[in-house]
């Protein structure tokens, strides 16, 4: 188990190394001249050159990329060019919105997905089967905002039960909040729900398939007892992990949810920082959702490691 | 010799056979041929606009602004007066266009990606493995905004190269586990030991084998590619108006969704059914090949 985790551990440290260098290599080979694209094509040259020289583009690439890259180490992630404010005062608290949302989410689809993955594999083939699958691939192919807006207009504007924003009054307490919250959440759970469900699916109708399964319901347990105690337990692992990836994913869907509903989450943060052409806070924004995507799934391992008694003890690398 | 020359024509037979028996197959489900007919239908509005609109979509703007939906107009006019049951039907175009093209980049560069990886493995393998899971730790939407907000412009040639390059490590990615899978098979070392040439084993012995593998993964990342496209649209980096996109519409509408929700809801609702539609196809197609 050990070993496991180590070798794990150096990877995902490995692959965050080589973000942080394609995250720099196109942050500053690509737009060629750092302060030109920034300022646009009507600046003039002494202020492009001054920008270059604030922001030390125009020093050697492995000077540049050995200064930034220790900075990272001691938590200092460049100033923000629009804001003039550290890069870190405004991604700590997006941060945390975005986790708010995104928590919220997995509490709405989890159980749900997770429950029509299980119902689909029971009545393998079947009508109730083939309508969650392809309302699973239906949901999980659409882009977040479509069905966003068609959420939005159900629940929002024509039942009216649901504000349309996330943006709550200030000072509103929790229920408040998710209730504002809810309508964004919703629309993430949605396309969550076709992935989960249709690997819920999969992973159950193996383990109905398997020796061990049939030997149970030979042996004559009860099926409640064969489902609970022999299938799930085998199928829910692999949930977990590809649920703790979705996590990941989860922060392409934040950027078009949180616009829709303009939630100041860490999506609509990196959006409005491409659209400033602020490229040292996009940079670091964009290397802190690799970051977390990176722990998130290493944490995912160890998860399926210690649930999967064959990576536990050691017998699978 | 003959007795040489007899297992090629033997093979291509049982290719055939078993094309046909996939295609079989994908006609028999009717999800398949639902989603294709769909495909088929914005398909035929992206190549002749002109038959299938009612009005001009971009220039015919002197009806009354900002109509509901009524029979002379069913999905309603816009606030600058034009039909957007015009608009939506023309609207297929440009993101057909861009997603088929920045698919076709990166299938066509991933999958020689991947038989270099595959074939060769060593160091070069490795490294490229690597440099492939760290671009894959970032989302496909965020890496996008990152490449055109560095490169300075959202134009859609380079939106489409920007798709078709950002598929090109995870195509590659599946291909290289199919060469990988078909190195250890003996036809490849039969040819090794007849002394043919890197380049002859990879594509001319090789790739016909992955080939399906390429085709799956040509469906499904169609769909991605869409996917990505009609986001972008709608974060602003897409097709520029007065062009009729479906993105571009919401993003210009979808403020005034209320009491405007038929400028938003229509437009939206054909992404869904161009999306979907793909989706039910690529998956019909994966369900064949795996067979």
């Amino acid at each position: 188990m050990i070993r496991f985790v180590l070798k794990r551990l150096g990877l995902a440290l490995i692959t965050l190394f080589l973000l942080s260098v394609v995250v720099f290599a196109v942050s500053n080979i690509l737009p060629g001249n750092v302060g030109r694209s920034v300022l646009g094509p009507f600046a003039t040259q002494e202020s492009v050159d001054a920008l270059n020289d604030q922001l030390g583009t125009n020093r050697p690439l492995l000077t540049q990329y050995l200064d930034w890259a220790g900075g990272l180490l001691h938590g200092d992630l460049g100033m923000s060019l629009q804001r003039q404010v550290p890069a870190w005062d405004l991604l700590g608290p997006a941060i945390v919105r975005s986790a708010k949302l995104a928590v919220l989410a997995f509490i709405l689809c989890i159980p749900l997905s997770i429950l029509g993955g299980v119902i689909a594999a029971l009545r393998y083939g079947k009508p109730t089967d083939k309508g969650i699958t392809v309302a699973g691939i239906s949901l999980a192919a659409m882009p977040d905002y479509v069905s966003g807006i068609i959420l939005i207009l159900i629940f929002g504007i024509w039942l009216g039960w649901l504000p349309v924003t996330a943006q709550w009054p200030e000072g509103a307490g929790p229920l408040t909040q998710i209730k504002y919250l809810l309508l964004p959440a919703m629309t993430l759970s949605v396309v969550l729900f076709g992935y989960i469900a249709r690997i819920t699916r999969a992973g159950v109708i193996d383990a109905l398939d398997s020796d061990y399964t049939r030997t149970a319901y030979l042996k004559g347990l009860p099926s409640s007892v064969v489902i609970r105690k022999h299938v799930l337990r085998n199928a829910l692992p692999p949930t977990i992990a590809v649920v703790a990836v979705q996590i990941g994913y989860l922060f392409g869907g934040l950027v078009a949810v949180e616009f829709l509903f303009n939630y100041q989450g860490v999506g609509l943060l990196i959006l409005d920082a491409a659209r400033f052409n602020d490229l040292p806070l996009l940079t670091a924004g964009i290397l802190l959702i690799g970051t977390v995507y990176l722990v998130v799934t290493f944490l995912a391992d160890l998860l399926y490691a210690t649930l999967n008694p064959r990576i536990r003890l050691g017998g699978v690398e | 010799m003959s007795t040489l020359a007899a297992p090629p024509v033997e093979a291509r037979r049982e290719a055939r056979a078993a094309r046909s028996e996939r295609i079989r197959l994908l006609v028999r489900s009717p999800l398949v041929v639902f989603g294709a007919i769909v495909v088929a239908f914005w398909i035929f509005c992206a190549l002749f606009p002109g038959v299938v609109c009612p009005y001009n979509p971009i220039f015919d703007n002197n009806f009354v602004p900002s109509q509901p939906p009524s029979w002379a107009h069913p999905f309603g006019t816009d606030t600058n007066g034009r039909d957007v049951f015009s608009r939506v039907l023309a609207g297929s175009r440009a993101i057909l266009q861009i997603s088929v093209a920045a698919t076709l980049i990166g299938t066509v560069l991933g999958t020689s990606l991947g038989l270099l990886t595959g074939y060769l493995r060593g160091v070069v393998d490795d490294v490229a493995s690597r440099m492939i899971d760290a671009i894959l730790s970032l989302p496909l939407i965020i890496t996008a905004i990152f490449i055109v907000t560095a490169v300075g412009n959202s134009g859609r040639g380079v939106v489409t190269l920007i798709i078709g390059l950002i598929f090109t490590p995870v195509i590659a990615r599946t291909v290289r586990a199919g060469v990988l899978a078909e190195s250890e098979l003996d036809y490849v070392q039969a040819a090794r030991l007849r002394g043919e040439r890197s380049h002859y084993l990879m594509f001319s012995e090789i790739l016909p084998n992955v080939m399906s593998l390429v085709v799956v993964e040509f469906t499904v990342r169609l769909g991605y590619a869409i996917f990505a496209i009609a986001t972008l649209g709608f974060l602003g980096f897409g097709v520029a108006p007065p062009s009729p996109d479906w993105a571009a519409q919401i993003y210009q509408y979808y403020t005034l969704i209320d009491p405007y929700w038929w400028m938003t809801l229509f437009p939206a609702l054909a992404i869904a059914s161009l999306v979907v539609a793909v989706n039910l196809v690529a998956d019909g197609i994966r369900e064949a090949y795996e067979r």
